[in-house]
Protein backbone atom coordinates (compact mmCIF):
# COMPACT_ATOMS: atom_id res chain seq x y z
CA UNK A 1 0.00 0.00 0.00
CA UNK A 2 1.31 3.27 -1.12
CA UNK A 3 2.37 5.83 1.93
CA UNK A 4 0.20 8.25 0.83
CA UNK A 5 -3.24 5.90 0.92
CA UNK A 6 -2.09 4.61 4.15
CA UNK A 7 -2.45 8.06 5.63
CA UNK A 8 -5.88 9.09 3.70
CA UNK A 9 -7.35 5.85 5.62
CA UNK A 10 -5.47 6.99 9.08
CA UNK A 11 -7.06 10.37 8.05
CA UNK A 12 -10.67 9.00 7.38
CA UNK A 13 -10.60 6.60 10.65
CA UNK A 14 -9.66 9.95 12.78
CA UNK A 15 -11.55 11.85 11.24
CA UNK A 16 -14.71 9.17 11.62
CA UNK A 17 -13.77 8.67 15.35
CA UNK A 18 -13.73 12.07 16.18
CA UNK A 19 -17.47 12.47 14.48
CA UNK A 20 -18.45 9.88 16.56
CA UNK A 21 -17.45 10.99 19.88
CA UNK A 22 -18.62 14.75 19.22
CA UNK A 23 -21.95 13.20 18.19
CA UNK A 24 -22.05 11.33 21.29
CA UNK A 25 -25.39 12.13 22.44
CA UNK A 26 -26.09 14.46 25.94
CA UNK A 27 -27.03 13.49 29.17
CA UNK A 28 -28.70 14.50 32.47
CA UNK A 29 -26.95 12.08 35.60
CA UNK A 30 -28.94 10.26 37.91
CA UNK A 31 -27.33 13.00 40.29
CA UNK A 32 -29.46 16.08 38.13
CA UNK A 33 -32.85 14.04 39.00
CA UNK A 34 -31.84 12.54 42.30
CA UNK A 35 -34.98 13.07 44.76
CA UNK A 36 -36.91 15.27 42.61
CA UNK A 37 -40.27 15.17 43.30
CA UNK A 38 -43.29 16.43 40.61
CA UNK A 39 -45.79 18.81 41.85
CA UNK A 40 -48.08 18.28 39.19
CA UNK A 41 -50.51 21.50 40.65
CA UNK A 42 -47.53 23.51 40.75
CA UNK A 43 -46.56 21.96 36.54
CA UNK A 44 -49.83 23.26 35.08
CA UNK A 45 -49.06 26.96 34.28
CA UNK A 46 -45.47 25.52 33.87
CA UNK A 47 -47.13 23.01 31.05
CA UNK A 48 -48.80 26.17 29.40
CA UNK A 49 -46.12 28.30 29.81
CA UNK A 50 -44.12 25.22 27.31
CA UNK A 51 -46.75 25.59 25.37
CA UNK A 52 -47.32 21.61 25.15
CA UNK A 53 -50.49 21.50 23.91
CA UNK A 54 -50.08 23.67 20.93
CA UNK A 55 -47.50 20.80 19.04
CA UNK A 56 -48.81 17.63 20.70
CA UNK A 57 -52.69 17.82 21.32
CA UNK A 58 -54.00 15.94 18.09
CA UNK A 59 -54.53 18.26 15.03
CA UNK A 60 -57.78 20.37 15.15
CA UNK A 61 -58.26 19.15 19.12
CA UNK A 62 -60.08 22.48 20.70
CA UNK A 63 -61.07 22.77 23.87
CA UNK A 64 -60.66 20.26 26.88
CA UNK A 65 -59.53 17.99 23.77
CA UNK A 66 -56.13 20.02 24.08
CA UNK A 67 -54.92 17.83 27.13
CA UNK A 68 -55.31 14.91 25.25
CA UNK A 69 -51.60 14.58 24.18
CA UNK A 70 -52.03 12.21 21.23
CA UNK A 71 -49.88 13.72 18.64
CA UNK A 72 -50.17 13.68 14.95
CA UNK A 73 -49.53 17.50 13.81
CA UNK A 74 -47.44 18.35 11.00
CA UNK A 75 -44.94 20.70 10.87
CA UNK A 76 -43.51 20.92 7.07
CA UNK A 77 -40.17 22.66 7.21
CA UNK A 78 -37.12 22.86 4.39
CA UNK A 79 -35.98 19.54 5.97
CA UNK A 80 -38.86 17.54 5.96
CA UNK A 81 -42.19 17.20 8.11
CA UNK A 82 -42.02 16.28 11.75
CA UNK A 83 -44.91 14.85 13.33
CA UNK A 84 -45.42 15.46 16.65
CA UNK A 85 -45.52 12.32 18.82
CA UNK A 86 -48.03 11.15 21.45
CA UNK A 87 -46.84 11.91 24.74
CA UNK A 88 -49.87 11.03 26.74
CA UNK A 89 -49.38 8.74 29.53
CA UNK A 90 -50.11 5.92 27.93
CA UNK A 91 -46.99 3.15 28.73
CA UNK A 92 -46.77 1.63 25.56
CA UNK A 93 -47.46 4.58 22.86
CA UNK A 94 -46.92 7.78 25.01
CA UNK A 95 -44.23 9.08 27.92
CA UNK A 96 -46.38 6.95 30.72
CA UNK A 97 -43.52 4.33 30.98
CA UNK A 98 -40.22 6.92 31.30
CA UNK A 99 -37.98 7.98 33.96
CA UNK A 100 -38.11 11.42 34.70
CA UNK A 101 -34.36 11.21 34.04
CA UNK A 102 -35.66 9.97 30.64
CA UNK A 103 -37.78 12.65 30.27
CA UNK A 104 -35.40 15.41 31.46
CA UNK A 105 -32.80 14.37 28.71
CA UNK A 106 -35.09 14.84 25.99
CA UNK A 107 -36.93 17.77 27.19
CA UNK A 108 -33.35 19.71 28.38
CA UNK A 109 -30.49 17.42 25.39
CA UNK A 110 -32.74 16.47 22.81
CA UNK A 111 -32.10 13.08 23.12
CA UNK A 112 -35.12 10.06 22.90
CA UNK A 113 -35.50 7.55 24.95
CA UNK A 114 -33.36 4.63 22.91
CA UNK A 115 -30.83 7.30 23.39
CA UNK A 116 -31.12 8.88 19.95
CA UNK A 117 -30.71 12.37 18.88
CA UNK A 118 -34.19 14.14 18.42
CA UNK A 119 -34.92 16.61 15.98
CA UNK A 120 -34.99 20.65 16.45
CA UNK A 121 -38.32 20.71 15.70
CA UNK A 122 -38.68 20.00 19.21
CA UNK A 123 -37.62 22.65 21.07
CA UNK A 124 -35.03 21.57 23.18
CA UNK A 125 -32.61 24.06 22.67
CA UNK A 126 -34.66 26.63 24.37
CA UNK A 127 -35.94 23.81 27.32
CA UNK A 128 -32.22 23.35 28.19
CA UNK A 129 -32.43 26.45 30.10
CA UNK A 130 -35.45 24.74 32.04
CA UNK A 131 -34.90 24.15 35.64
CA UNK A 132 -34.96 20.57 36.41
CA UNK A 133 -37.73 20.97 38.98
CA UNK A 134 -39.41 22.74 36.54
CA UNK A 135 -39.38 19.98 34.25
CA UNK A 136 -40.29 17.46 36.88
CA UNK A 137 -43.23 19.51 37.65
CA UNK A 138 -44.42 19.72 34.02
CA UNK A 139 -44.10 15.70 33.89
CA UNK A 140 -46.03 15.22 36.96
CA UNK A 141 -49.01 17.12 35.49
CA UNK A 142 -48.82 15.45 31.84
CA UNK A 143 -48.81 12.27 33.81
CA UNK A 144 -52.22 13.59 35.50
CA UNK A 145 -54.05 13.92 31.47
CA UNK A 146 -55.97 11.33 29.62
CA UNK A 147 -53.92 8.62 28.12
CA UNK A 148 -54.07 7.91 24.45
CA UNK A 149 -53.55 4.53 22.66
CA UNK A 150 -52.47 6.67 19.02
CA UNK A 151 -49.37 5.46 18.00
CA UNK A 152 -46.83 8.07 16.96
CA UNK A 153 -46.42 8.31 13.30
CA UNK A 154 -43.06 8.57 11.67
CA UNK A 155 -41.55 12.03 10.30
CA UNK A 156 -41.55 12.14 6.80
CA UNK A 157 -37.41 13.54 6.50
CA UNK A 158 -35.19 12.34 3.40
CA UNK A 159 -31.76 11.38 3.10
CA UNK A 160 -29.33 13.19 4.81
CA UNK A 161 -31.34 14.86 7.33
CA UNK A 162 -32.61 11.23 8.47
CA UNK A 163 -29.35 10.09 10.06
CA UNK A 164 -30.17 11.28 13.48
CA UNK A 165 -26.35 10.91 14.12
CA UNK A 166 -25.95 13.97 12.05
CA UNK A 167 -27.89 15.85 14.87
CA UNK A 168 -24.92 15.52 16.95
CA UNK A 169 -23.05 17.78 14.81
CA UNK A 170 -25.94 20.48 14.23
CA UNK A 171 -26.04 20.77 18.08
CA UNK A 172 -22.40 21.11 18.82
CA UNK A 173 -22.89 24.01 15.77
CA UNK A 174 -26.20 25.08 17.00
CA UNK A 175 -26.74 24.07 20.43
CA UNK A 176 -27.30 27.55 22.42
CA UNK A 177 -24.66 28.38 25.28
CA UNK A 178 -26.78 30.56 28.32
CA UNK A 179 -29.25 33.17 27.78
CA UNK A 180 -29.62 35.14 24.72
CA UNK A 181 -30.45 38.72 26.86
CA UNK A 182 -27.81 38.63 29.07
CA UNK A 183 -26.99 41.82 31.40
CA UNK A 184 -28.60 43.80 34.00
CA UNK A 185 -32.36 42.73 34.11
CA UNK A 186 -34.82 43.33 36.92
CA UNK A 187 -36.17 40.47 38.29
CA UNK A 188 -39.30 40.67 36.28
CA UNK A 189 -37.54 40.94 33.15
CA UNK A 190 -35.36 37.95 34.43
CA UNK A 191 -38.85 35.98 34.64
CA UNK A 192 -39.96 37.00 31.79
CA UNK A 193 -36.55 35.35 30.20
CA UNK A 194 -37.20 32.57 31.48
CA UNK A 195 -40.76 32.50 30.17
CA UNK A 196 -39.69 33.54 26.60
CA UNK A 197 -36.27 31.80 26.11
CA UNK A 198 -36.94 28.42 27.75
CA UNK A 199 -40.30 27.30 28.26
CA UNK A 200 -41.98 29.49 25.59
CA UNK A 201 -39.47 28.87 23.01
CA UNK A 202 -40.43 31.94 21.31
CA UNK A 203 -37.12 31.97 19.56
CA UNK A 204 -37.72 28.80 18.31
CA UNK A 205 -40.33 30.65 15.89
CA UNK A 206 -39.74 34.53 16.04
CA UNK A 207 -35.58 34.14 15.12
CA UNK A 208 -34.69 33.63 12.00
CA UNK A 209 -32.36 30.51 11.06
CA UNK A 210 -29.54 29.93 9.08
CA UNK A 211 -29.01 27.26 5.83
CA UNK A 212 -28.45 24.42 8.42
CA UNK A 213 -31.24 25.53 10.71
CA UNK A 214 -29.58 27.23 13.56
CA UNK A 215 -30.63 30.32 15.22
CA UNK A 216 -29.36 33.78 13.68
CA UNK A 217 -28.63 34.58 17.14
CA UNK A 218 -28.09 38.48 16.38
CA UNK A 219 -31.03 38.17 15.08
CA UNK A 220 -32.81 37.25 18.27
CA UNK A 221 -36.77 37.21 17.89
CA UNK A 222 -36.04 39.45 14.86
CA UNK A 223 -38.91 37.83 12.85
CA UNK A 224 -38.03 35.01 10.07
CA UNK A 225 -39.70 33.27 7.30
CA UNK A 226 -42.16 30.66 8.19
CA UNK A 227 -40.63 27.34 8.16
CA UNK A 228 -43.87 25.55 6.09
CA UNK A 229 -42.71 28.97 3.52
CA UNK A 230 -46.01 30.60 3.85
CA UNK A 231 -45.79 34.33 5.03
CA UNK A 232 -43.54 35.95 7.82
CA UNK A 233 -43.24 35.26 11.65
CA UNK A 234 -43.09 38.88 12.71
CA UNK A 235 -40.15 40.45 14.60
CA UNK A 236 -41.19 41.14 18.20
CA UNK A 237 -38.06 43.20 19.14
CA UNK A 238 -38.20 47.01 19.98
CA UNK A 239 -37.08 47.59 16.64
CA UNK A 240 -40.43 46.57 15.04
CA UNK A 241 -42.94 45.99 18.23
CA UNK A 242 -43.83 49.25 19.91
CA UNK A 243 -47.02 47.98 21.75
CA UNK A 244 -46.94 48.71 24.94
CA UNK A 245 -46.17 46.51 27.68
CA UNK A 246 -49.69 46.36 28.57
CA UNK A 247 -50.65 45.46 25.36
CA UNK A 248 -48.61 43.03 24.63
CA UNK A 249 -49.54 41.27 27.56
CA UNK A 250 -53.39 41.52 26.75
CA UNK A 251 -53.07 39.81 23.78
CA UNK A 252 -50.95 37.05 25.59
CA UNK A 253 -54.52 36.59 26.95
CA UNK A 254 -57.03 37.59 24.69
CA UNK A 255 -55.44 37.42 21.35
CA UNK A 256 -56.28 41.17 20.57
CA UNK A 257 -54.09 43.41 18.81
CA UNK A 258 -53.81 46.56 19.96
CA UNK A 259 -55.90 47.54 17.39
CA UNK A 260 -58.73 44.56 17.79
CA UNK A 261 -57.71 42.70 15.03
CA UNK A 262 -56.90 38.92 16.19
CA UNK A 263 -54.64 36.39 16.37
CA UNK A 264 -54.03 33.99 13.40
CA UNK A 265 -51.92 30.94 12.31
CA UNK A 266 -49.99 29.48 14.73
CA UNK A 267 -50.29 32.11 16.97
CA UNK A 268 -53.50 32.01 17.42
CA UNK A 269 -52.66 28.73 19.25
CA UNK A 270 -49.95 29.69 20.99
CA UNK A 271 -52.74 32.47 22.64
CA UNK A 272 -54.79 29.37 23.74
CA UNK A 273 -51.82 28.52 25.96
CA UNK A 274 -50.45 31.78 27.09
CA UNK A 275 -54.42 32.61 28.43
CA UNK A 276 -54.29 30.58 30.83
CA UNK A 277 -50.74 31.61 32.47
CA UNK A 278 -50.83 34.11 35.79
CA UNK A 279 -51.41 37.43 34.77
CA UNK A 280 -47.99 37.99 36.30
CA UNK A 281 -46.11 35.96 33.78
CA UNK A 282 -47.93 37.65 30.88
CA UNK A 283 -46.50 41.16 32.32
CA UNK A 284 -42.88 39.82 32.89
CA UNK A 285 -43.25 38.31 29.15
CA UNK A 286 -43.56 41.53 27.57
CA UNK A 287 -41.27 43.13 30.39
CA UNK A 288 -38.40 41.20 28.68
CA UNK A 289 -39.69 41.77 25.05
CA UNK A 290 -39.10 45.85 26.10
CA UNK A 291 -35.48 44.65 27.09
CA UNK A 292 -34.21 42.58 24.11
CA UNK A 293 -31.58 44.63 21.80
CA UNK A 294 -33.42 46.04 19.10
CA UNK A 295 -33.60 44.38 15.37
CA UNK A 296 -34.13 46.25 12.44
CA UNK B 1 -74.88 29.04 -42.36
CA UNK B 2 -71.22 28.57 -41.41
CA UNK B 3 -72.10 32.65 -40.82
CA UNK B 4 -74.69 31.67 -38.27
CA UNK B 5 -72.47 28.95 -36.75
CA UNK B 6 -69.91 31.44 -36.01
CA UNK B 7 -72.35 34.26 -35.23
CA UNK B 8 -73.45 32.08 -33.11
CA UNK B 9 -70.14 31.02 -31.34
CA UNK B 10 -69.28 34.95 -31.27
CA UNK B 11 -72.64 35.77 -29.26
CA UNK B 12 -71.54 32.74 -26.71
CA UNK B 13 -67.88 33.95 -26.30
CA UNK B 14 -68.98 37.36 -25.79
CA UNK B 15 -71.81 35.84 -23.27
CA UNK B 16 -69.12 33.63 -21.38
CA UNK B 17 -66.56 36.47 -20.97
CA UNK B 18 -69.23 38.80 -19.53
CA UNK B 19 -70.54 36.33 -17.64
CA UNK B 20 -66.38 35.61 -16.65
CA UNK B 21 -66.30 39.43 -15.77
CA UNK B 22 -69.20 39.72 -13.82
CA UNK B 23 -68.51 36.60 -11.58
CA UNK B 24 -64.79 38.61 -10.67
CA UNK B 25 -66.69 41.53 -10.38
CA UNK B 26 -69.15 39.93 -8.11
CA UNK B 27 -66.27 37.92 -6.27
CA UNK B 28 -64.42 41.18 -5.28
CA UNK B 29 -67.53 43.24 -4.34
CA UNK B 30 -68.37 40.01 -1.91
CA UNK B 31 -64.86 39.95 -0.84
CA UNK B 32 -65.89 44.24 0.12
CA UNK B 33 -68.51 43.24 2.01
CA UNK B 34 -67.01 41.26 4.51
CA UNK B 35 -63.49 43.07 4.93
CA UNK B 36 -66.75 45.98 5.82
CA UNK B 37 -68.10 43.61 8.22
CA UNK B 38 -65.09 42.33 9.48
CA UNK B 39 -64.37 46.49 10.38
CA UNK B 40 -67.39 46.81 11.88
CA UNK B 41 -66.97 43.96 14.26
CA UNK B 42 -63.11 45.70 14.96
CA UNK B 43 -65.06 48.83 15.89
CA UNK B 44 -67.12 47.47 18.03
CA UNK B 45 -64.06 45.00 20.00
CA UNK B 46 -62.24 48.67 19.93
CA UNK B 47 -64.81 50.16 22.21
CA UNK B 48 -65.39 46.90 24.35
CA UNK B 49 -61.43 46.39 24.43
CA UNK B 50 -60.30 49.83 25.59
CA UNK B 51 -63.20 49.03 28.68
CA UNK B 52 -61.66 46.19 29.51
CA UNK B 53 -58.07 47.46 29.65
CA UNK B 54 -58.98 50.65 31.38
CA UNK B 55 -58.21 53.02 28.60
CA UNK B 56 -62.10 54.18 28.23
CA UNK B 57 -64.24 54.40 31.56
CA UNK B 58 -66.70 51.64 31.43
CA UNK B 59 -70.15 52.43 30.91
CA UNK B 60 -73.16 49.56 30.92
CA UNK B 61 -74.96 51.64 28.04
CA UNK B 62 -72.09 51.80 25.74
CA UNK B 63 -70.66 48.65 26.17
CA UNK B 64 -73.63 46.96 25.51
CA UNK B 65 -74.37 48.39 22.72
CA UNK B 66 -71.07 47.87 21.11
CA UNK B 67 -71.54 43.85 22.11
CA UNK B 68 -74.99 44.29 20.30
CA UNK B 69 -73.05 45.90 16.99
CA UNK B 70 -70.50 42.86 17.15
CA UNK B 71 -73.47 40.42 17.06
CA UNK B 72 -75.16 42.10 14.87
CA UNK B 73 -72.15 41.91 12.01
CA UNK B 74 -71.48 38.69 13.72
CA UNK B 75 -74.76 37.29 11.95
CA UNK B 76 -74.16 39.19 8.54
CA UNK B 77 -71.01 37.49 8.55
CA UNK B 78 -72.79 34.37 8.62
CA UNK B 79 -74.68 34.80 6.07
CA UNK B 80 -73.54 31.98 3.33
CA UNK B 81 -74.18 34.46 0.45
CA UNK B 82 -71.00 36.15 1.73
CA UNK B 83 -68.81 32.88 1.55
CA UNK B 84 -69.27 31.32 -2.61
CA UNK B 85 -67.02 29.86 -4.77
CA UNK B 86 -64.38 31.33 -6.20
CA UNK B 87 -63.66 34.09 -3.25
CA UNK B 88 -60.52 32.66 -2.09
CA UNK B 89 -56.81 33.62 -1.99
CA UNK B 90 -56.30 31.02 -5.42
CA UNK B 91 -59.46 33.46 -6.75
CA UNK B 92 -58.78 36.92 -5.58
CA UNK B 93 -56.10 38.98 -4.85
CA UNK B 94 -57.58 41.01 -2.30
CA UNK B 95 -58.45 38.03 0.17
CA UNK B 96 -56.84 36.17 2.89
CA UNK B 97 -59.76 33.96 3.11
CA UNK B 98 -58.04 30.47 2.35
CA UNK B 99 -59.30 27.73 0.14
CA UNK B 100 -59.53 25.16 3.05
CA UNK B 101 -63.03 27.30 4.34
CA UNK B 102 -64.82 25.50 1.12
CA UNK B 103 -63.17 22.58 2.16
CA UNK B 104 -64.19 22.16 5.48
CA UNK B 105 -67.67 24.90 4.89
CA UNK B 106 -69.69 22.91 7.85
CA UNK B 107 -66.55 23.63 10.39
CA UNK B 108 -66.22 27.11 9.07
CA UNK B 109 -70.11 27.65 9.84
CA UNK B 110 -69.66 26.06 13.12
CA UNK B 111 -66.80 28.37 13.81
CA UNK B 112 -69.10 31.33 12.94
CA UNK B 113 -71.86 30.23 15.23
CA UNK B 114 -69.47 30.01 17.86
CA UNK B 115 -68.55 33.92 17.34
CA UNK B 116 -72.85 34.74 17.43
CA UNK B 117 -72.36 33.08 20.50
CA UNK B 118 -69.71 34.67 21.83
CA UNK B 119 -71.58 37.96 21.11
CA UNK B 120 -74.07 37.01 22.94
CA UNK B 121 -72.65 36.36 25.73
CA UNK B 122 -70.89 39.38 25.64
CA UNK B 123 -73.85 41.35 25.55
CA UNK B 124 -75.46 39.64 28.51
CA UNK B 125 -71.76 40.87 30.54
CA UNK B 126 -71.11 44.04 29.27
CA UNK B 127 -74.11 44.94 30.58
CA UNK B 128 -73.79 43.55 33.69
CA UNK B 129 -70.53 45.32 34.90
CA UNK B 130 -66.67 45.98 34.28
CA UNK B 131 -64.80 42.70 35.48
CA UNK B 132 -67.91 40.26 33.64
CA UNK B 133 -67.10 42.05 30.66
CA UNK B 134 -63.25 42.16 31.19
CA UNK B 135 -63.78 38.02 31.34
CA UNK B 136 -66.08 37.60 28.14
CA UNK B 137 -62.88 39.63 26.71
CA UNK B 138 -61.01 35.78 26.59
CA UNK B 139 -63.31 33.39 24.98
CA UNK B 140 -64.09 36.17 22.43
CA UNK B 141 -61.29 36.91 21.42
CA UNK B 142 -60.63 32.56 20.94
CA UNK B 143 -63.74 32.77 18.89
CA UNK B 144 -62.18 35.42 16.84
CA UNK B 145 -58.80 33.43 16.48
CA UNK B 146 -60.79 29.74 15.86
CA UNK B 147 -61.61 31.02 12.27
CA UNK B 148 -58.20 33.09 12.25
CA UNK B 149 -56.03 30.42 13.23
CA UNK B 150 -56.91 27.88 10.20
CA UNK B 151 -59.09 29.75 7.55
CA UNK B 152 -57.26 33.16 7.38
CA UNK B 153 -54.02 33.49 5.54
CA UNK B 154 -51.04 35.21 6.61
CA UNK B 155 -50.11 38.66 5.54
CA UNK B 156 -47.79 38.88 3.30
Amino acid sequence: MPPFLRWIIALALLGAGVFWVVTIPGDVSENEVAGLEGDPERGEPLFWAAGCANCHAAPGAEGEARLVLAGGQKFPSGFGTFLAPNISPDPEHGIGAWSLREVARAMTKGVGRNGAHLYPAFPYNSYDMAQVQDVADIYAYVMTLPADATPSQPHEVGFPFNIRRSLGGWKLLFQREGWMVAGDLSEQQQRGRYLVEALGHCGECHTPRNALGGWQSAKWLGGAASPDGKGRIPNITPGALDWSEADIAYYLETGFTPDFDSAGGEMAVVVQSTAKLPPEDRAAIAAYLKAVPAVN
Amino acid sequence: MLKNASRASLFAIAFLGAGAAFAATHAVEVQESREAIMKEMGKSLGVLGKMAKGQLDYDAATATAAATALKDAAEKAHDPALWPEGTDTMSIDETRAMPDIWDNMADFEAKGAALIEASIAMEAAAAEGLQPMQAAMGNLGGSCGGCHKVYRAPEE
